[in-house]
């Protein structure tokens, strides 16, 4: 796979953007003292794809920790659950990927948000633009990948 | 006054139960469902005077749910809050009966401007 093989319609700096939005709006409660780690290690995946003119997924990866963290600040919160924090993730990449197919082309549909453990293993997709996101000192890695010119029915999501 | 919230995401839920509040509509009845099917059970059985919907949901869709209502002659003031804000789809929404389309990630400012005229 090579990355960034196709033009992207959208760019890292929209995706800074957008993803400053998010924190701005949904990440309010900056004064909530930080999550002490509990041992929780991993990472969580989240994709949302986007059928019709255009194909292809946003996804969002971001460590088991820092998901959790970012749950309590959503929810203003600090009794959260692994299902919370798996809502909230899935919202996150949902709110994204809404979007950023607001700056691809008319005609596409956003698909409802999955969260899991793993990245696939064998990604039927293209990564063609990619950056970093700083929430609440938390990394959050932010992908757009494309399946254009492939055979849809064999594509799975690549969270 | 009673206002609906469907969204799938109770995370979502929450905060825009949160954002009304801050917009200053946080004395009224707040009624939650998960998806379209159940918001439209909910109106049927509370009659609320206002729905906020998701879009992308489980089940029943926004879209779905507004048309079901309206197609039932249900005129409950109806407005998206959903991560959508093209104007493909603030066309759709409109077309269909909404009041207003709010796209996430909103404000309580955004709320106000939309709600204000809504919400007495």
């Amino acid at each position: 796979m090579s990355a960034f093989a196709q033009e992207s319609p959208v760019t890292p700096e929209d995706l800074q953007l957008l993803g400053g939005d998010v924190l701005a709006a949904f990440l309010l409660d900056h004064d909530r003292p930080g999550d002490p780690d509990h041992g929780r290690s991993g990472v969580l995946h989240a994709s949302v794809s986007v059928r019709g003119a255009w194909n292809g997924w946003i996804t969002l990866e971001v460590s088991r920790a820092a998901a959790h963290d970012l749950t309590r600040r959503m929810l203003h919160d600090d009794d959260v659950d692994d299902d919370d924090v798996r809502d909230a993730v899935g919202e996150l990449v949902n709110v994204l990927g809404g979007n950023v197919k607001s700056l691809l082309v008319d005609g596409c549909v956003l698909g409802l948000p999955e969260v899991t453990d793993h990245q696939h293993p064998d990604q039927p997709s293209v990564e063609i633009c990619r950056t970093e996101l700083w929430w609440a000192d938390h990394p959050v890695t932010v992908r757009v990948w494309s399946a254009e010119g492939r055979d849809l029915h064999s594509l799975r999501s690549p969270a | 006054m009673k206002i609906l919230i469907a969204d799938d995401s109770r995370v979502m839920r929450q905060i825009v139960i949160r954002t009304l509040r801050q917009a200053g509509y946080g004395g009224h009845d707040l009624i939650e469902a998960e998806n379209g099917a159940v918001a439209l059970e909910l109106v049927r059985t509370h009659a609320p005077d206002l729905v906020l919907s998701d879009w992308n949901m489980p089940e029943m869709n926004g879209i779905d749910l507004l048309r079901e209502l309206r197609a039932n002659g249900d005129q409950v003031p109806f407005g998206f809050v959903t991560s959508e804000g093209t104007p493909e789809m603030v066309q759709r929404a409109m077309s269909s009966g909404a009041l207003f389309l709010i796209a996430k990630p909103f404000t309580a400012d955004s709320f106000r401007d939309e709600l204000d005229a809504v919400v007495a």
